[in-house]
């Protein structure tokens, strides 16, 4: 499903030095796998994720995705191809303020334009009623606590039905009873099929992948099965 | 350099682009309250010092002859503090363009006169031939003087005349020539003796020493009259002269749309400008709570911003101060060309110079004020706890509820407006009251025009011949008949009379016009046609000098020694002076003057009127009858538009100045909004939106405020427009003005829109050109 090989990012910082945020770093992900990845803070966590994401690009090294070599891509497909094949979830939910939550799910379909129009609410309403958020889909995000806002967030990472869902500490803002249920929501996707990559620092959400791979400076220093 | 302005510079440093948007604001705001008000000062000042340093007299007292004993003895009378004498010749001028203009010649002893009315002298007048004519420089350009050095007239019998010129003068009493499209010049008596005048003057001219009511005036020259008439003969027309600029009334008009101006630019600026440092400092909020959990306390976080924004606005001074002065000063320069004054000094009062410091200063200080107290107040959990894209409000609330439309970035796009209401608000007032004034000032213009070309549609003739002196009714149809382009012609009357107690400045003309007349068909808007013979009709314009006119009303009406009484049979439609039309037999029983024509209406049978005009002129001259003027229906319309033309141009021009400044604004506001919401942007980015389609949903969001503008703008600039013509119907021209939709304005509106789309669209894809990470990793 994923495969890195001997991926390189180096951004240029402000002073002109250049910073590596991953040095030579290979990772293969099978479909249906679940994989925490753990590090300090600036091993190169988040530049993995939206590497794999098609967020970012590596300077060298090639990332393959679902099949699809990212190098090759352009900014506009890069973007259908995400919407299609990847669902991203974030520590602080970022849903859209202004839409309500089920509009916020309709977006995102209608953005890929993958899910026919006339299916695309009560698809909605389907993941949102597969979240435990049915009676909440006519509000505002603003409107619901910390962990309906991240369940609601996951809904919409399924809006497009992507075989990749990819987390960035999406339990770092909830308190531990939430975030055990979102680790729950999480073992039923992987059980569902979903590829699901994450990067934690929550023991038990790592305890529940299939395998952890540790990240220190850049490079991928183990991968290890999950006890 | 202290950790502090270190700060400072690398703010400046890292947001040049928008502290460059508020410093642009900021000139373009303070530069136009100054040159507004400086304008303003200017004009007000130097149009009665124009007219004073002039010493126009105040009276004029017409005789056969003046003779110098009566100019001394009217010199010697107490409250006379200068006499001098003239005669006022209506004649011809051929022009550049080859046709025939009216020329009013005066007759002075000397040119340029010593005492009254005095002249500025353009061009070394001294030293002209005795009898050179001299051209008042609004009639440069339109007479072809400075090139041939002589001046083609016309002599009393109409046979053309070759004057030499003089040079140009300035009389700063009159409006420009192009305005009224009539030439003022002139002359010595021996230029009189060469047009085939006698050398005398026949008007007695006196400035007293302390006009005040014009009743108090006719009281004084009434007296006058009785002390010359002791020794001599007696006066035979008393004359109260204007008290002011012929463009005075315009002036006053001007000058109030520029303290509107400068009003506008103070509130506009501060508004915007109070906008973009709050909209700044919503990206800062994280920075103060970091400050603050440092241990600064609220004074020290509002003073570090203070002493950032105090080199923008001290560089904000130093621009806009001297391009104030110097728009100030440019604005009333052409303006004092247009009404036709000198501007003698350009100094501004020093209270003035102050207060424009004062507002110069206070305009970003009451604008960041606000929200650098805002900011330095939050508690540090609230700053650090920000969540950049702020949950919705009340009304963000409610647009969610009401704004859906099918595609769901539209409706994304469209709540976003409301997300900050504020400025939304602050958005639509902007760019609304700059369109509003501009669909103001192009709608009002339009409905003149057009009630200007209905009331001229009205009137049945297309030329009418004003003569230098009467003949029969007859003799002046027989000439105009002859001419092959004439399908009716009229012989009419005409005379300067009052109503009531002879009061000079209330004088109006009466138009005598024949029973059978097919010439006259002004709209009756109340009353009806004359049918007694002493029956009349008047325009509506004379109820400012007669606001107790109404129909069925008897007034008495005075021609020099004569009065009769008449009955008001109704009212008339007419654009124009105050005017009284009697059937002739109602016209000769308050003049006496019997069969004696001063003027002929005709009506063509060509659309050409120049060409129609021009036979006239040549027929009459053939027959020697030199006409004094001829106004055509064009000449009609080209004079009235000019003088629209000069209210509406600043209008215009204020108008363009604020959509600018609103534009500039909503072009920066946009870009605020990328940077605002980068993360939002990353969001959607990570959810599969392409650049392209985040460009449009900003670019809807644009479009919705710009649609609500315009439609703003097209409401209130109609509903200003209305309120302005009404004003206009029922103080200066007396006729019922239309609202006339100007489509113009409108695509304007729809062109700058467009303009706007597109800047916004350039700055978006500069603004939205981060990477998605870089989008999603910003605070």
């Amino acid at each position: 499903m994923v495969e890195l090989h001997d991926v390189e990012r180096t951004y240029a910082t402000p002073g002109g030095q250049p910073c590596h945020a991953l040095r030579g770093a290979t990772l293969t992900l099978q479909r249906g796998e679940y994989v925490a990845i753990l590090g300090k803070s600036g091993s190169g966590k988040s530049t993995l994720l939206n590497v794999v994401a098609g967020l970012d690009r590596p300077t060298s090294g090639t990332v393959r995705v679902a099949g699809e070599d990212l190098s090759r891509l352009g900014e506009n497909a890069l973007a259908a191809w995400r919407g299609a094949q990847v669902g991203v979830v974030f520590q602080f939910f970022q849903l859209l303020p202004t839409l309500t939550v089920s509009e916020n799910l309709v977006l995102a379909m209608e953005l890929v334009g993958r899910i026919a129009q006339r299916d695309r609410a009560t698809r909605a309403m389907a993941l949102l009623a597969e979240v435990g958020l049915s009676n909440e889909a006519r509000r505002l995000p603003s409107a619901l606590s910390g962990g309906q806002q991240q369940r609601a967030a996951v809904a919409r990472a399924l809006a497009n039905d992507p075989p990749l869902l990819i987390a960035d500490e999406p339990t770092g803002n909830l308190d531990s009873e939430t975030a055990a249920d979102l680790a729950g929501l999480f073992g039923r996707l992987v059980a569902e099929g979903k590829t699901l990559l994450v990067v934690t620092h929550d023991t038990a959400l790592a305890k529940a992948a299939h395998r952890v791979v540790r990240l220190r400076d850049g490079q991928v220093l183990e991968e290890a099965a999950a006890t | 350099m202290t950790m502090r302005w270190r700060k400072v510079v690398g703010d400046l440093r890292a947001h040049r682009a928008q502290f460059g948007a508020v410093l642009a604001v900021l000139v373009l705001g303070i530069a136009g309250v100054i040159g507004a008000l400086d304008a303003r000062a200017i004009l007000e000042r130097e149009i009665a010092v124009t007219f004073e340093s002039a010493r126009v007299p105040d009276l004029a007292l017409w005789l056969e002859r003046v003779e110098p004993a009566q100019l001394a003895r009217v010199a010697g009378e107490e409250g006379v503090v200068g006499v001098d004498a003239r005669r006022v010749i209506n004649t011809r001028v051929r022009a550049a363009d080859g046709s025939w203009l009216p020329m009013r010649l005066t007759i002075l002893d000397k040119v340029p006169p010593s005492t009254l009315g005095r002249l500025h002298d353009h061009e070394n007048v001294r030293g002209a031939a005795e009898s050179a004519i001299f051209i008042e420089q609004s009639g440069d350009g339109i007479v072809d003087a400075r090139v041939s050095r002589t001046v083609k007239t016309r002599r009393t019998g109409g046979e053309q005349a070759s004057l030499p010129f003089g040079g140009f003068v300035h009389d700063p009493a009159v409006a420009p020539s192009t305005q009224e499209r009539i030439i003022y010049a002139f002359g010595t008596p021996a230029t009189a003796e060469r047009l085939g005048y006698g050398r005398e003057l026949d008007q007695l001219l006196v400035k007293m020493e302390y006009r005040g009511l014009s009743g108090d005036a006719v009281a004084f020259a009434t007296r006058l009259a009785d002390k010359l008439a002791q020794s001599g003969p007696r006066p035979i027309r008393i004359e109260l002269l204007p008290a002011t600029h012929p463009h005075a009334g315009l002036m006053t008009a001007m000058l109030r749309i520029l303290g509107v101006v400068a009003a506008l630019a103070f509130v506009a600026s501060a508004a915007l400008t109070g906008y973009l440092v709050s909209a700044w400092m919503r990206r800062e909020v994280r920075a103060v709570g970091i400050m603050k959990t440092l241990g600064a306390r609220s004074w020290q976080v509002a003073a570090q911003y203070l002493a950032l924004v105090l080199p923008l606005v001290a560089t904000a001074l130093a621009i806009a101060f001297p391009l104030g002065k110097i728009l100030g000063r440019m604005f009333a320069g052409y303006e004092a060309l247009v009404v036709n004054i000198d501007v003698a000094s350009w100094s501004i009062p020093t209270s003035l110079l102050a207060l424009e410091l004062a507002l110069a200063i206070a305009i970003p200080l009451f604008a960041m004020a606000l929200p650098l107290v805002r900011a330095a107040r939050m508690t540090p959990r609230s700053a650090i706890q920000d969540p950049g894209i702020a949950p919705p409000r009340i009304m963000a609330r409610a647009a969610a509820r009401v704004l859906a439309l099918p595609n769901l970035g539209w409706t994304l796009a469209l709540r976003n407006v409301f997300r900050r209401p504020g400025r939304a608000l602050l958005m639509l007032l902007a760019l609304g009251s700059g369109g509003a004034v501009l669909v103001m000032s192009l709608t009002n213009y339009k409905s003149l025009v057009a009630a200007m070309d209905r009331t001229l549609a009205q009137q049945a003739h297309d030329v009418e011949v004003y003569l230098q002196r009467p003949a029969t009714s007859a003799e002046l149809e027989a000439i105009a008949a002859n001419v092959r382009e004439v399908e009716i012609a009229e012989a009419w009357r005409r005379a300067g009379v009052s109503i009531g107690p002879a009061s000079a400045d209330a004088r109006f003309v009466l138009v005598g016009y024949p029973e059978a007349t097919r010439l006259f068909r002004l709209p009756i808007v109340e009353g009806a046609r004359p049918k007694a013979p002493n029956e009349v009709l008047v325009t509506k314009a004379l109820l400012d000098l007669q606001p107790a006119l109404a129909p069925g009303k008897t007034v008495e009406v005075a021609f020099r020694e004569r009065k009769a009484a008449v009955r008001i049979s109704g009212f008339v439609e007419q654009i124009g002076t105050p005017a009284m039309y009697a059937p002739f037999a109602a016209f000769d029983a308050v003049t006496g003057l019997g069969d004696s024509a001063f003027a002929v209406r005709v009506k063509g049978n060509t659309s050409d009127l120049d060409l129609l005009a021009d036979r006239l002129d040549q027929a009459f001259l053939d027959q020697g009858r030199a006409p004094a003027q001829m106004t055509s229906k064009k000449i009609l319309r080209d004079a009235l538009i000019e003088h629209i033309e000069v209210v509406g141009g600043v209008m215009r021009t204020a108008a363009f100045a604020v959509a600018l400044v609103g534009a500039i604004v909503l072009v920066a506001t946009v870009i605020f909004n990328v940077a605002e919401r980068r993360r939002e942007v990353g969001i959607l980015r990570a959810i599969g939106a392409t650049p392209e389609r985040i460009r449009a949903i900003f670019m809807v969001e644009a479009v919705s405020i710009m649609l609500a503008a315009c439609g703003l703008a097209t409401a209130g600039g109609l509903l200003l427009s209305r309120a302005m013509l009404n004003l206009a119907e029922r103080t200066l021209l007396r006729v019922t003005v239309p609202t006339e939709f100007s489509l113009a304005a409108f695509g304007i509106l729809v062109l700058g829109l467009l303009l706007v789309l597109a800047a916004i669209r350039a700055a978006l894809g500069h603004a939205l050109r981060a990477p998605a990470r870089e989008a999603l990793a910003a605070d």
